[in-house]
């Protein structure tokens, strides 16, 4: 019986450190493969292994950033040839990052944005997803991904400029780009 | 050519370090370096605008999608579920890792059954009702094995591809190990083992040998007997020549062959046709009885 009131008491306090994060960790999900059901049986998982390691887990860090380590390995083994299509890493050129980029309108669509969004490689996409969208630090995305600080740096950067020009070209193909025109090739 | 008054090689450093400061990862002295440059460069400061739009309009896309509140529900449904059941079993954190592993495996996978509804392998609750009202008519010990063919089996979602044998057992203890390769034996050749473990379900242990083939799920269950349970109130199903008589009963589609010995109850369920499964359980039977005496003595 004391075992009993034992777990119980741990799945009460399971659940109120890691049931916040359900929503960010779909929406991720959600993003990273692409299908609502994929997402909601994945975190489901996610839930799952962290709840049946939760006495692994150290009170007092970060569960979040715990939560999303989970995520990403649960999502790189239901879908390992996921990672297999990375795209080519490239340094990041200087010259590209001050080259003229058409502007965005603020006026998007969030249906427009995700679908910009899922248009860029994986690998890029996951650092946006982390860093942008969950506001982690560089160390915690390094942590999560598995890969060096550095690496998430570039990634970002990079993710971002392909981002941006995803959402210009949105714009252009709307006709938006007019009030730019005196500006192009500076 | 354009309009920064700067030197070109200072907005270009700065514009390197534009996106680490919308991330607020710089340092503290190159943070108000590019602070001290942006208030006095429009075109850096237009460039970080545009930035920080991007970023924002990503960020408020995704999160205008939210979690379908059943999501919520199942996840806490299992956990509880999982609660209880091993909370039925000593604590010990070798099972638990062990738990851990056996679930990594079985959870990387897609579900390899596919059953009417979720609920049943999601909510506890709907699963007890249901386990309830398939064996409600039966006699009460031939629910014995039903009701954990039903929970542990039926209601778990396998990965599509099988571990390998050694992982399939891990959990199972030394003393029942043997009896894996003796069941494997005597089975028809498309079935596997998929699983062999200990778990528990309403308060009673068992070991239980999970079996596939292609479209059939067959699960061996033991358990130790609890007093004043035996098959002799009811009537055998195999002839008078067979050493250990099997008793059968049908549920839903479900086909229970059980059998006994001294100590131990054991039972073939599963979704084969009545034939077949009593075929099956006769086949165990005496190889299965003759380890369970000879663990037992």
């Amino acid at each position: 019986m004391i075992v009993l009131f034992f777990q119980k008491a741990r799945s009460e306090e399971f659940e109120a450190v890691a049931l916040p994060h359900l929503n960010d960790l779909f929406r991720a999900a959600r993003r990273l493969l692409g299908e609502q059901a994929a997402a909601e049986d994945v975190v489901q998982e996610v839930y799952l292994q962290a709840w049946k390691s939760f006495h692994r887990f150290e009170r007092g860090t970060n569960c979040r950033a715990w939560l999303f380590t989970i995520l990403f390995n649960t999502v790189h083994h239901y879908r390992r040839k996921w990672l297999g299509s990375m795209a080519s890493e490239g340094d990041e050129d200087l010259e590209e990052l001050l080259q003229y980029t058409p502007p965005v309108p603020e006026t998007l669509m969030d249906e427009e944005v995700l679908a910009a969004l899922d248009r860029i490689p994986p690998d890029f996409r996951a650092v946006l997803l982390l860093a942008d969208v969950e506001e982690f630090s560089y160390k915690e995305v390094a942590g999560i991904l598995k890969i060096p600080v550095g690496t998430v740096m570039s990634r970002l950067s990079r993710a971002r400029k392909l981002l941006r020009d995803e959402l210009a070209a949105v714009a252009q193909s709307y006709g938006i780009k007019k009030a730019s025109q005196g500006r192009q090739e500076a | 050519m354009n309009t920064i008054n700067f030197s070109e090689a200072v907005c270009k450093r700065i514009r390197t370090q534009l996106d680490h400061y919308l991330s607020n990862e710089l340092s503290v002295e190159t943070d108000h370096e590019v602070m001290k440059h942006l208030e006095a460069c429009a075109a850096c400061s237009q460039e970080l605008e545009a930035r920080m739009l991007v970023k924002n309009l990503l960020r408020r896309a995704v999160q205008s999608e939210t979690a379908p509140p059943v999501l919520r529900q199942r996840i806490a449904g299992r956990i509880h579920a999982s609660e209880f059941s091993f909370s039925l079993l000593p604590f010990s954190p070798r099972w638990a890792l062990a738990a851990a592993a056996v679930a990594a495996v079985v959870l990387g996978g897609v579900m390899g059954l596919r059953w009417r509804t979720n609920r049943l392998y999601d909510d506890a609750r709907a699963q007890a009702a249901y386990i309830r009202a398939v064996g409600a008519r039966l006699p009460r010990i031939e629910t014995v094995g039903l009701a954990d063919h039903l929970h542990c089996a039926v209601f778990r979602r396998f990965p599509q591809e099988y571990p390998a044998e050694a992982v399939a057992v891990q959990q199972l203890g030394p003393q029942f190990v043997q009896l894996v390769s003796m069941v494997k034996e005597r089975m028809p050749g498309e079935y596997r083992v998929v699983m062999a473990h200990r778990c528990s379900y309403a308060g009673r242990h068992y070991v239980h040998f999970v079996l596939k083939s292609d479209s059939k799920l067959l699960s061996l269950v033991i358990t130790e007997k609890q007093p004043g349970e035996s098959f002799s109130e009811m009537e055998a199903s195999s002839g008078s020549e067979v050493s250990v008589p099997v008793y059968e009963v049908a549920a839903k589609r479900f086909q229970v062959a059980g059998f006994e010995t001294q100590g131990y109850l054991a039972f073939i369920v599963s979704d084969l046709d009545r034939k077949n499964n009593l075929q099956i359980a006769e086949n165990l039977a005496p190889l299965v009885a003759g380890f369970l005496n000879s663990i037992n003595g």
